[in-house]
């Protein structure tokens, strides 16, 4: 083949492209029809139904203009008690504490239910009061602790079955040594299964803030569990 | 875009839509993607939640510049998928606009049903990036400074890989098209 020295338009290369323009459309009316002419409508329409209604506007909010604060309470109290235990007593580090806190929460989001449109938003404030009750109960905890002697770490949650077993694992126990940003971060992007955005929210910290603390979060854990 | 909410009565119109044009755009799609019909159904669907996006601006369109514009999003889509790096979204109005007119038909000159057989052959056994650039060139009637940024190529790598696909057009055709035989019987070095 010729090497013609150079690759810029001369006035060769302009017809050229004009008959390979020419040339791509006609391939294409020809190959098109074919192509058309095998395509699964009916599974392209069930494929693109199916994101409709994921996508449309009454998927993504359940109209609910009445919804009055009991049932919203007892509704979210139903399906999120137990994660938000869960997450609390990951916070405070005994469940008993955990349900009181996450009982707190629940009647002070009652109280002021006006304030709250939906139950994304709704769930969105438990979890907050959830992180700022724990906190609190920590930082009184602080004070307690200065008087009184600890007790053995396993003793008090003994009872609860599933959680204290869960509690005694290897990396409850790491996760207790982190700073306490860093537990938060860690323990609500993986037990609370919150988003980034949604774990800035309920910190009041930003998303970069969370990320690193979850990074230095997990390095320190990873650290921790491969001295044992 | 606009607002991206759409409601139930939305999406009947959006599904009426898709029955509509659908087989039509997959075809489209096909010769995009090489015959590559499960790329091809993506793109018609990632073509059509687009549309749902923008439903409230598209509602009131005529036919035929509803029908540009799913045309020219599946073409974006497309050229975005040979795209390496992200900042596609950015330039795609810009882009589009373009390409909202119907291209004018670029050649009187018609091929033979052989020469055009052969042609889609060569065209689905050029390499990627070949394919690529030489898609959006005479396909889609791209500039190469365009080609570049799309494509996060060089400039210089747009004009090599399209001096190669041209090349290789023109030798493989074999005899029987128009193009200016400037080089007859063969390489000469």
């Amino acid at each position: 083949m010729r090497d013609r020295g150079g690759t810029g338009s001369s006035r060769e290369d302009s017809r050229e492209d004009e008959l390979l323009s020419g040339l791509y459309q006609q391939v294409a009316e020809t190959q098109e029809p074919q192509f058309a002419a095998g395509y699964d409508l009916q599974a392209g329409l069930d494929r693109y139904r199916g994101w409709l209604g994921e996508h449309s506007e009454a998927a993504a909010r359940p109209g609910r203009p009445e919804w009055s604060a009991d049932l919203a309470v007892i509704e979210l109290y139903t399906t999120q008690y137990k994660a938000l235990v869960r997450l609390a007593a990951m916070l405070v580090r005994d469940t008993q504490t955990a349900e009181e806190v996450v009982q707190d929460a629940f009647i002070a989001m009652h109280d002021g239910w006006h304030r709250l449109k939906d139950a994304e938003k709704a769930l969105a404030y438990l979890r907050q009061a959830v992180v700022n009750r724990s906190r609190s109960v920590l930082r009184h905890r602080v004070v307690i602790e200065k008087n009184a002697p600890k007790p053995p770490p396993d003793m008090p949650s003994a009872e609860h079955g599933a959680m204290a077993l869960f509690e005694r694992s290897a990396v409850i126990a790491a996760l207790r040594d982190l700073p306490e940003r860093q537990r938060e971060a860690l323990v609500l992007r993986y037990y609370g299964d919150l988003s980034e955005a949604q774990i800035a929210g309920a910190m009041r910290i930003s998303r970069g803030a969370v990320k690193s603390h979850t990074a230095r979060a997990m390095a320190a854990l990873r650290a921790a569990l491969e001295d044992d | 875009m606009g607002d991206d909410r759409f409601t139930p009565d939305d999406a009947d119109e959006l599904a009426r839509c898709f029955v509509a044009h659908a087989p039509r755009l997959f075809g489209h799609a096909c010769v995009l993607a090489r015959g590559d019909r499960a790329q091809a159904e993506d793109l018609v669907q990632a073509t059509f939640e687009a549309a749902a996006r923008a439903w409230q601006t598209l509602r009131g369109l005529a036919e035929g510049q509803l029908r540009g514009w799913l045309w020219t999003t599946l073409d974006h889509l497309a050229a975005s998928s040979f795209r390496r790096e992200a900042a596609f979204r950015d330039r795609l109005a810009r882009i589009e606009a373009r390409y909202r007119k119907t291209p004018a038909d670029p050649s009187e000159q018609a091929f033979s049903s052989i020469v055009l057989e052969r042609c889609w052959r060569i065209i689905q056994e050029m390499p990627e990036r070949q394919h690529a650039v030489a898609l959006l060139r005479w396909r889609l009637d791209m500039k190469e400074a365009e080609i570049a940024e799309i494509l996060g190529m060089a400039e210089t790598t747009v004009s090599t890989q399209l001096h190669r696909a041209r090349r290789k057009l023109i030798a493989q055709l074999g005899p029987d098209h128009p193009f200016p035989h400037d080089d007859p019987q063969g390489p000469s070095s």
